[in-house]
């Protein structure tokens, strides 16, 4: 494939920034939208242009924001697919449900350095503290999606360490839709949103269902061939009642994956069953505005492991019970001090409880030795009963083997305060804030953070943000015990740390263009590991993260006929990282140190095209890259090369008659090879990314 | 010019289709004032320049003060004027003008049209009880698009 070969990144820099000087030498023509019609300006993008806008360019962060409507023109399937186009993010596919979101290099296993939040929830599971991407994620009720690139921590705490994503869904009302979606690898996809008035009250219902094989590995993480696919089954539902200012909203999740690295013979079928809502109310009085919300983040998880010979016999079987619940309060007061200074501050509350945690092995000492069974080499194979095991991994806060597994909760308080000061007619803009977080087993922490953002003029923006944030350790990481003593939980492990400082320089040009540049320097300390399967602790050693980051964006109508408006977005993102190990650096294995996006989106009364090229540079390989694959030819390869996937979706609305509209999505169109690491460290084999898919898309609004 | 303001000013000539003043007087020009900082004043000209409402031609005027503003057929408040909303109000009530807001909850205060974003696409509100009294009639295609504003609720 022409796109493996050497990192195109400039020329395609140079390509898009080409398409947008094209397009906005045309993008203000004044008689094109004259001869359209009141239900077609109706239809006209506006906010990234403006409103939207003039917010992220005050705010003291480095804010990106998308809206339902692109995410549907993007023709994404799932939340991987919208962030893999943002700049500073790589999106990692592991296994279904799980894939890795790394943001600004920021490496993780379980997603937990990033804070996700929907409709300002926290999801998190509580002893991984883990969530997903792609299965829990339901696109169709989403309003628009925030995604802060940065520590968050001084206002949302832990978690929010490497950038927080922050998704809100739909309030509308008097409107119904309904999607039905099949595709390549047996793919069904059925979606619904219908929201109604009732009285002075709305009521939302959404949902989805979503059946996939997936596609077939190339190989298993050992090299060997495999007949796994990643097949997924998931079902989401979310109700949600409006009155005035008060919400309640209640949310279902499950889903069940394979996990498609294993071996043929070896499946481990996981389940998700997550139920999780919240009730807030919004008290608005002179200059004071309260806001409080409970919530609360129910997990049960079971995943069942069996290996088979190639008989189907049994040969042995491990189960994980997993279920935990995070209850919640956040009690936010905004208070208008004066015009030109606005203080927030609040009270939070979390409570968090492994109700079960234990996983179970088929038991040695009861191998049933009645069943004769013979291997390829004429020795007898000892098969286990799938009702006989042992525990052989939980949870305990005294690390003692004898108590009762899996029963451990704990509490989080904090108090957190920030002040926004405006100055000169609104021109500068400082923000400061500090967090403080009590946790049990550590030292409180303080997370401050300033930020002076600088609004000379309409068009240009100056922001010099810093500030520190930290990750707690999870329960897996303090309490876990395992029965052979591997990577045993240690209660007094401390949380990791980033220091960050950022600045971005942003200008709205004439012609709608609209730029930013951003450089960010992060240096992160306190890792929480366990090597080679010792108790985990907290590394000395520091890792330095820098970078940039351009983004680039314009939209307006045009004046070639068959084109009535456009959007263009592209970004490239530079990152240099690397490890202190006793005064050495040590580049950090899989991180790109390009990457690079171009989404260009077309309209006309008949509908919409959008093609987007994501560009993922070469990846750092580890010294140990490739060591525990066992099939030479496999060893030796290289997988951590550049590529580029080309998606496009067409939506086709032309039918004014009737109420349905088609789409039909193609992702990674030139059917490029390309795979992504299975984690830190890279010593298995990598992940296989899919190949050319096709989607079908029919939706009826009502 | 961003694309914002050029989409309003089409808006405001589109609005001149489906709505009928009660002063039939067809001579001289149609006068489109506009209050407050806005830069829509300049795709306004433009389209003044070229098209005609009823055929009359179209004059933008770029109202000073409230007492600038009382022979227009077509009143655009910029968001600025919010402090001095009332006053301008009170100024044209049970005058033959269209008046058209151009920030969140003009409408609510007694604006005709108002403008809004919604899910990032220029929308707008109409305040019937705002057109009685201004003597204004609107075409029901164009309530059907509108977000219907009466007694400060939305509908």
């Amino acid at each position: 494939m022409i796109f493996n070969r050497k990192p195109p990144n400039i020329l395609l820099l140079l390509i898009a920034f080409f398409l947008i000087g094209l397009c906005s030498s045309f993008a203000q023509d004044l008689d094109k939208l004259i001869t359209l019609d009141i239900e077609d300006l109706m239809n006209i993008e506006v906010v990234s242009a403006t409103k939207t806008q003039k917010k992220i360019s005050e705010a003291p962060s480095t804010i990106i924001s998308i809206t339902g409507e692109e995410i549907e023109e993007m023709g994404a399937r799932t939340l991987s697919d919208v962030l893999k186009m943002v700049p500073g993010v790589q999106v990692l596919n592991r296994r279904n449900g799980r894939d890795m979101i790394w943001i600004r290099g920021v490496t993780t296993g379980y997603n937990t350095k990033i804070l996700l939040q929907i409709d300002g929830i926290p999801y998190r599971e509580a002893i991984f503290g883990e969530w997903s991407p792609d299965e829990e994620i339901q696109l169709n009720n989403i309003d628009r999606i925030e995604i802060i690139r940065g520590p968050g921590s001084a206002l949302y705490g832990g978690n929010a360490y490497s950038g927080v994503i922050s998704i809100f869904t739909k309030d509308d009302v008097d409107v119904s839709d309904a999607a039905v979606s099949i595709g390549s690898n047996n793919t069904h996809h059925v979606e619904f949103y219908s929201g109604k008035e009732v009285g002075d009250s709305k009521l939302i219902v959404s949902g989805k269902v979503y059946d996939s094989d997936g596609y077939k590995m190339e190989r298993d993480r050992k090299g060997y061939e495999t007949e796994h696919k990643d097949h997924v089954n998931a079902k989401n539902i979310q109700a949600k009642y409006i009155n005035n200012n008060f919400r309640f909203s209640l949310t279902k999740n499950d889903f069940e994956t394979d996990y498609p690295l294993y071996e043929t013979g070896k499946d481990k079928l996981q389940y998700y069953n997550i139920t999780n809502g919240f009730a807030d109310y919004t008290l608005e009085k002179n200059k004071l505005t309260i806001h409080p919300k409970f919530y609360f983040y129910h997990v049960k998880h079971f995943f069942d492991m069996t290996t088979r010979d190639t008989t189907g016999k049994l040969q042995a079987a491990s189960e994980r019970h997993l279920e935990s619940m995070i209850l919640g309060f956040d009690g936010q007061m905004t208070y208008s001090v004066s015009e030109n200074n606005t203080l927030v501050s609040g009270l939070f509350m979390e409570h968090h409880d492994a109700k079960k945690y234990y996983e179970e092995n088929t038991l040695a000492t009861t191998a049933v030795t009645d069943i004769e069974y013979i291997d390829d080499n004429g020795e007898p194979v000892e098969l286990y009963r799938i009702d006989d095991y042992e525990i052989y991994s939980w949870l305990n806060k005294d690390a003692g083997i004898t108590s009762t597994p899996g029963i451990v909760n704990t509490v989080n308080y904090a108090a957190y305060v920030q002040d926004e000061m405006r100055f000169i007619d609104d021109k500068v803009n400082l923000t400061v804030g500090l967090r403080f977080d009590e946790y049990e087993g550590f030292d409180a922490e303080f997370s401050p953070r300033a930020g002076l953002v600088f609004n000379p003029n309409k068009e240009l923006t100056l922001k010099i943000l810093g500030g520190k944030a930290f990750k707690p350790p999870t329960y897996r990481q303090k309490y876990m015990v395992r029965i052979d003593g591997r990577s045993p939980g240690n209660p007094d492990v401390g949380p990791e740390r980033i220091t960050t400082i950022e600045t971005e320089l942003g200008y709205n040009f004439k012609n709608n263009i609209i730029a930013r540049i951003n450089y960010f320097n992060n240096t992160l300390t306190d890792f929480i590991e366990s090597v080679n399967y010792a108790t985990y602790s907290n590394s000395s050693d520091k890792r330095k993260i820098s970078g940039i980051e351009l983004d680039v964006r314009t939209d307006g109508t045009s004046k070639i006929d068959l084109i009535d408006t456009f959007s263009i977005f592209t970004n490239y993102s530079y990152m240099d990282a690397f490890d202190e190990i006793n005064s050495t650096r040590v580049k950090v294995p899989s991180i790109a140190r390009h990457s690079a996006n171009l989404g260009i989106k077309l309209r006309n009364r008949w509908g919409t095209l959008f093609s987007g090229w994501n560009f993922v540079g070469k990846r750092n390989k580890s010294s140990s890259y490739h060591n525990s694959v066992k099939v030479d030819d496999y060893r030796i390869r290289d997988n951590k090369g550049s590529y580029m996937i080309w998606d496009v979706n067409f939506g086709l609305n032309a039918f004014s008659h009737i109420p349905f509209k088609f789409d039909i999505t193609i992702h990674n169109l030139l059917d490029t090879e390309h795979y992504n690491p299975t984690y830190d460290p890279d010593e298995y084999y990598d992940f296989h990314k899919e190949r050319r898919n096709i989607m079908f898309r029919i939706t009826m609004e009502m | 010019m961003n694309l914002e303001d050029k989409l309003k000013a089409v808006f405001i000539y589109n609005f001149t289709k489906y709505i009928q003043w009660a002063n039939n007087d067809t001579s001289g020009t149609f006068k489109i004032g506009v209050i407050g900082d806005s830069e829509i004043i300049i795709p306004l000209k433009e389209i003044g320049e070229k098209e005609l409402v009823n055929n009359r031609k179209i004059e933008i005027k770029h109202c000073q003060n409230i007492w600038d503003i009382n022979d227009c057929n077509i009143l655009f408040i910029s968001a600025s004027e919010k402090n001095q909303l009332q006053d301008i109000l009170n100024k044209v009530e049970y005058e033959n003008i269209l008046t058209v807001g151009d920030s969140n909850g003009f409408a609510n205060e007694g604006v005709a049209i108002n403008f809004v974003i919604v899910e990032g696409k220029l929308k707008f509100e109409i305040n019937s009880s705002a057109f009685n009294k201004a003597e204004l009639q609107v075409s029901s295609h164009l309530l059907k698009l509108a977000i219907l504003i009466e007694n400060g609720k939305i509908r």
